[in-house]
């Protein structure tokens, strides 16, 4: 990247008018470069130096209205990554995910209205039985075939768990391989994370040979971040750090 | 903002006392109505709340970190709501005068003096962009407009008024 261009990217930051493509764009040149990284400090600092002393208070009831807000707001925690901290971006690639430790302490995350498993998996012996449709189909089958299947690779602690969603089946399947074995009393549970809290779609758990492949009808994920954690064999309420996978 | 970012609530308000004035400020010198600056301004603190876990102190000051959102959703809300030409209507009809009694009152404070001798060493033309971009609040293709520039031209001064005054200005907590 030209130096002309690093300076129209942060001039463009400065004034709160990049795009999201230049965001990433000087993003990733800041995080190469640390001489960019302080050259746009540097600027942003300039521009909050300039605007400080046009403070102009708000009206007293904001306050309250702010504080109310945020008592629905989860708090997001940077998996990997991190951002640039000046422009408040994420960077490209991280993975922000809810702050579950300190929702969970407010105890304000919706209780489970999402989970219903319509197929379950059984284990008898190691083997994973998988019921099927009423028409004989498989259900599994049925998510990832579909022609409006979408698919999101989850990442952190754990790696191999991909999901996958169709709106026309309103359903989605969780797959994946090389999991740990949990011992009996304990589940992965799968959530929806979004603006209004956590909600849970179901439990999961491997089989003998870390393979999982289950179904959650009546779920939509769309626009949530998708997260996995370990809990009690039944599932919580509420997720428990750490968050082993999300996207 | 530890005890923020580890989801204390009562830390939040305290942050919310210190840079509600500087955050609906700056908020409100882009949007000029007050209805929308409330909402906006209401829309930063819930982003500072909600990505409390991405400030670094090692890069930027808690209050540059809320201006640079504040800025941003503004501009956001902007280009959301208003088109162009509303925009630069309102926005020659409404800009205060020299001397009003609110600049009157910012000009009297200590850091506002620190900024008006820095930005009076800036040459004229990076001055003038600077003051309309960040104490008007226009945004960089209205001063383009407003001044009959290309956009590339007010863009390149904005850079290079700030890398002027980023060694006076930039060091301020």
């Amino acid at each position: 990247m030209t130096s002309s261009r690093i300076d129209e990217l942060i001039a463009l930051a400065a004034l709160g008018e990049l795009s999201v493509e230049e965001r990433d764009e000087l993003d990733d040149a800041a995080h190469r470069d640390q001489a960019v990284a302080a050259e746009l400090d540097e600027a942003l600092a300039a521009v909050a130096a300039i605007q400080r002393p046009y403070a102009e208070e708000p009206p007293a009831a904001l306050r309250n209205s702010v504080l109310a807000a945020i008592t629905s707001t989860p708090q997001e925690l940077v998996v990997d990554g991190g951002a640039d901290p000046a422009s408040g971006t994420p960077q490209r690639g991280s993975a922000p995910v809810v702050s579950f430790e300190a929702e969970r302490a407010r105890r304000r995350f919706r209780p489970g209205l999402l989970a219903a498993a319509a197929v379950a998996l059984f284990f008898v012996g190691g083997v994973a039985l998988v019921a099927t449709n009423d028409d004989g189909s498989d259900p599994i089958a049925a998510v990832i075939d579909a022609p409006d299947a979408t698919v999101r690779s989850l990442a952190g602690e754990i790696d191999g768990i991909t999901v996958i969603y169709s709106a026309s089946e309103g359903a989605l399947v969780i797959e994946g391989d090389g999991l740990a074995v949990l011992d009996d009393n304990a589940a992965y549970q799968l959530w929806l994370v979004g603006g209004d809290g956590a909600t849970s779609v179901g439990t999961f758990r491997p089989d003998a040979d870390g393979t999982v492949a289950q179904r959650f009808a009546d779920v939509d994920p769309i626009g949530f971040v998708l997260g996995v954690t370990q809990e009690p064999a039944g599932g919580s309420e509420s997720p428990t750090l750490p968050i082993l996978a999300s996207a | 903002m530890q005890r923020v970012q580890a989801g204390d609530d009562a830390a939040f308000a305290a942050l919310y006392d210190e840079l509600a004035g500087v955050v609906f400020g700056t908020v409100k010198r882009v949007l000029r109505d007050p209805a929308m600056s409330e909402e906006v301004t209401q829309e930063v603190f819930v982003e500072l709340w909600r990505t409390a876990a991405r400030f670094d102190s090692e890069r930027a000051s808690v209050s540059t970190w809320a201006i640079t959102i504040a800025r941003r959703r503004a501009v956001d809300r902007v280009r959301r709501e208003q088109s162009q030409r509303d925009r630069i209507e309102r926005s020659a009809a409404q800009r205060a005068p020299e001397g009003d009694s609110t600049d009157d009152a910012v000009v009297a404070s200590i850091e506002a003096e620190r900024v008006a001798r820095a930005l009076a060493e800036l040459p004229e033309e990076q001055r003038v962009v600077i003051e309309m971009a960040f104490i008007d609040g226009e945004s960089h293709s209205d001063i383009a407009v407003l001044l009959d520039l290309p956009l590339g031209t007010v863009k390149g001064r904005v850079r290079l008024g700030l890398k002027k005054l980023g060694g006076k200005l930039g060091a301020t907590p």
